[in-house]
């Protein structure tokens, strides 16, 4: 059996309201390419940041090379030779090559107080050729192809070997999303390559790399470490299994009240495409429905609801609203046509956090508290006082900053904010993310309830089971497209690993 | 951080901002009025008063402009620009003279505002370009000498230069203005918005919001309000200069900035940059009394100005300093 580098120990993390990573072990051997899968917040991408040092673990230890190893920054896991491949690249463009690959290692070439181009670039080589790539380290990294870049970053941790005295452990956090097949296949062929003189764990969305590449493989659900396999000795199907099982609670999402929404199409999406986000979008959204875009990071499910909201302009296709064309790239246009969007990100796109609930409502359409000309501060605070008393909205009172409120209520300001605005069609951007679990279970209701009324629901749910819970129709998307349509009636509810097939 | 940590430091940080130029201002007052004890007459107060009316006026233009988050380094150009224009025009066109000058502020704004929204230049690059064209451009026209008006036309200066009740009628005008712009922060959607995009600018793009003709609007009402402080000082000064208004760059900007208004946007309002023009006005004379070198008092304003934002900065919602 070969050397362990890299020892994970009943490591635990968690953050308010979630136990990210429960109990986890994990070991990566000398040589090996070890694959890391989950679904969205099974826990992946904390262990990652636990292993360069972003986070520290609140319990449990990490080894390397048998020896326990305290990692406090990125600075010092490269010490202990563990380097990431960022998803998204980190290399500056504006630098060459060889600066990159030596970026806050300079002092090596230093003398006098000035840098040795020469000896740099000579050393620069030495690590491109670990990967083959034949390039000149004085390049401009952003003449470079995605892939040449890639490359470059391998070499950038490459480099640690001669740093550390000892083989690096390679982390690579979904190192093929920007990738045409050709590059991948490159890619692949020179990871197999520096498997000779380090170790790799390898995470991604794409099973069929994860198998192709990996000796063996990890499955994280809900923060645990769930399955260990022999990548020779397990399949796509199985690795779906493992990644969704688990039970449902149907009450939660108020299944009992679920409507069988009318035919009438409130909002159609016709042949959306936008090149490098999605491709040949369309469906129809139907008075009072509840319909969800499921896929993973990267799948094209969040710009296709932002286009809708008017804040990406595609470059092909139609939407129509009520049979009228909408007209995008103008969340103004969209607010009029009835669509009212709640951002992922609800400190910076969702709310005003500094300022009150009232003028948070109040953002998209002012007139409602115009008198006689002239904003009227007392038809806003009664306004807000209604809506803090419709909507149960937890504050210290009206003229309370947005930013001194829990997830939960200043979700239901921002939902407040659309009702207000009379719209008719929701675009919900992960509606219940930082919510905890009392405020999520109000969310649910609200949603049911909006839609009785007949009030469309365009969703992007947190996780799968609530995916399942709360639509009436499911589309899986993968890579920009739809990849299948999916009804979830209260009877008749699809499973997990249903959907999940579909997305990777 | 727990909810309720955030929400002290946030009620914290509001009174502490709020409560401290006020404080200022008295303790200022007090050792002034001990220095010299006819500092509080009611005929000194109306003279300072006079005199603070220009930087007022701009510095209520410039609080749009922080409110929103951005910064407007062209007004004392813009003002000189105006009262060339109007002591150049007043033999002509008598009245008429001094709205062309405004109607110069109006188009000098509109020009800023439009370069720095549609493309894309940040304010500061924006406006720096306009200080230099306003600059250049008033020298030009004016040949590089001042322009006196002659004593047969000082019957369309009184509107400013004379008194009604006892009262300069510059100190009313400038009581004026800040009743309308506190009326445009406090009661239209145009100070609604300027601080909603300085407090939350993609927030409030999402809410549909079109942030761009605010934005060009709030450079409109700044740079118009530097060309009528322009016009007080032509009729102050009973000419125009190229060179009349400087200094009032950096004075207009503390006035602002010590009234609590913050330079990351969103919070502040006109009241507090009058409290501002009111404890620079106290700092002047009690520098004067204590005999500080005029030309070091732009030091001391180029000081507090630093000190002020330190002080008042919420440095939690600014992760990189550029």
């Amino acid at each position: 059996m070969a050397d362990t580098v890299l020892e994970v120990r009943n490591v635990s993390k968690s953050f308010p309201g979630v136990r990210a990573l429960d109990n986890v072990d994990m070991q990566i051997n000398e040589h090996e390419i070890v694959g890391l899968v989950g679904e969205n917040g099974a826990g992946k991408s904390t262990l990652l940041k636990i292993l360069i040092g972003a986070y520290h673990p609140d319990e449990g230890e990490i080894l390397v090379r048998g020896k326990p190893a305290d990692i406090r920054s990125v600075k010092e896991a490269e010490d202990y030779g563990l380097a990431m491949v960022f998803q998204e690249q980190s290399l500056l463009p504006n630098l060459s090559v060889r600066e990159n690959i030596f970026l806050g290692n300079e002092e090596q070439f230093i003398r006098f107080g000035t840098i040795n181009w020469k000896k740099m670039s000579a050393e620069a080589k030495k690590q491109l050729e670990k990967v083959e790539l034949s390039i000149d380290p004085s390049t401009y990294t952003g003449n470079l192809s995605f892939a040449e870049r890639q490359m470059v970053e391998l070499a950038r941790v490459m480099s640690l070997e001669d740093r550390t005295q000892h083989e690096p452990l390679i982390i690579l956090d979904e190192p093929t999303t920007v990738l045409e097949k050709s590059e991948i296949d490159l890619l692949f062929d020179r990871i197999r390559k520096i498997k000779e003189r380090s170790s790799i764990l390898f995470v991604s969305h794409h099973l069929d790399e994860i198998l192709e590449l990996t000796d063996r493989i990890y499955v994280f659900k809900d923060g645990q470490c769930v399955a260990e396999r022999v990548t020779s000795e397990t399949n796509e199907a199985e690795l779906h299994q493992l990644m969704v099982d688990r039970e449902l609670k149907g009450e939660y999402y108020r299944q009992d009240k679920q409507t069988t929404p009318s035919e009438d199409v409130v909002l159609s999406v016709r042949n959306l495409s936008k090149q490098g986000f999605y491709h040949d979008v369309s469906f129809d959204l139907h008075l009072g429905e509840i319909l969800s875009l499921t896929g993973v990071l990267g799948s094209g499910r969040e710009d296709v609801c932002r286009t809708i909201a008017g804040l990406i302009n595609p470059d092909n296709g139609q939407v129509l609203v009520d049979g009228k064309p909408l007209r995008f790239g103008s969340p103004a246009a969209s607010i009029q046509s009835g669509i009212g969007y709640v951002p992922q990100d609800r400190g910076t796109e969702g709310l005003v956090l500094y300022l009150s609930i009232g003028p948070n409502i109040t953002l998209p359409d002012l007139s409602s508290v115009i008198r006689r000309g002239f904003l009227s501060h007392r038809a806003e605070k009664n306004l807000a006082s209604d809506w803090i008393e419709r909507m149960a909205i937890k504050t210290p009172g009206t003229e309370a900053l947005c930013l001194n409120l829990s997830g939960g209520n200043q979700q239901k300001v921002v939902l407040s904010k659309w009702l207000a605005t009379k719209v008719k069609i929701f675009v919900l951007d992960h509606p219940t993310r930082g919510v905890d679990v009392g405020a999520k279970e109000e969310v649910y209701e609200l949603i049911r309830g909006l839609a009785q009324e007949g009030i469309a629901f365009l969703l992007i749910a947190d996780t799968l089971e609530e995916t399942i819970g709360l639509s009436n129709l499911i589309l899986t998307m993968k890579d920009g497209e739809i990849t299948e349509r999916i009804p979830a009636p209260p009877e008749g509810k699809p499973l997990p690993v249903d959907l999940i097939q579909h997305m990777m | 951080m727990s909810v309720i940590t955030r929400m002290n430091k946030a009620r914290k940080n509001t009174s502490w901002v709020e409560i401290m130029p006020i404080a200022t201002l008295v303790i200022l007052v007090i050792l002034t009025s001990i220095g010299s004890p006819r500092f509080l007459l009611p005929a000194t107060l109306l003279g300072l008063l006079s005199q603070s009316t220009t930087l007022l006026v701009m510095g209520l233009g410039q609080t749009f402009i922080i409110l929103m988050g951005s910064i407007d380094l062209s007004i004392a150009p813009v003002a000189a620009m105006a009262s060339v224009i109007a002591a150049m025009l007043l033999p002509i066109f008598g009245y008429w003279a001094f709205v062309i000058a405004a109607l110069f502020g109006v188009f000098a704004g509109a020009l800023t505002g439009v370069v720095h929204t549609k493309a894309r230049i940040p304010s500061f690059i924006a406006t720096l370009g306009a200080m230099g064209l306003w600059t250049g451009v008033a020298f030009v026209v004016s040949d590089a000498t001042p322009i006196s008006v002659s004593s047969s036309e000082n019957q369309y200066l009184t509107w400013v230069t004379g008194t009604n009740f006892g009262v300069p009628n510059v100190v009313i005008i400038g009581f004026l203005v800040l009743l309308i712009t506190y009326i445009l922060e406090k009661y239209t959607r145009f100070g609604r918005y300027v601080k909603a995009i300085g407090a939350g600018e993609k927030a409030t793009t999402v809410s549909g919001v079109p942030i761009d003709r605010y934005k060009i609007m709030a450079f409109i009402v700044c740079s118009t309000l530097a060309a009528f402080s322009g016009i007080l000082l032509s009729t102050r000064m009973s000419g125009g200069s190229a060179r009349m208004a400087d200094g009032f760059l950096l004075k207009a900007i503390a006035v602002v900035i010590l009234g609590g208004t913050a330079i990351s946007g969103g919070i502040g309002g006109v009241l507090r940059t009058f409290i501002g023009v009111l404890i620079v006005m106290v700092l002047e004379v009690g520098m004067n009394m204590v005999g500080v070198n005029p030309w070091f008092q732009q030091a001391i304003f180029g000081g507090i100005i630093i000190l002020a934002v330190t002080l008042t900065i919420d440095r939690s919602r600014i992760t990189i300093i550029k």
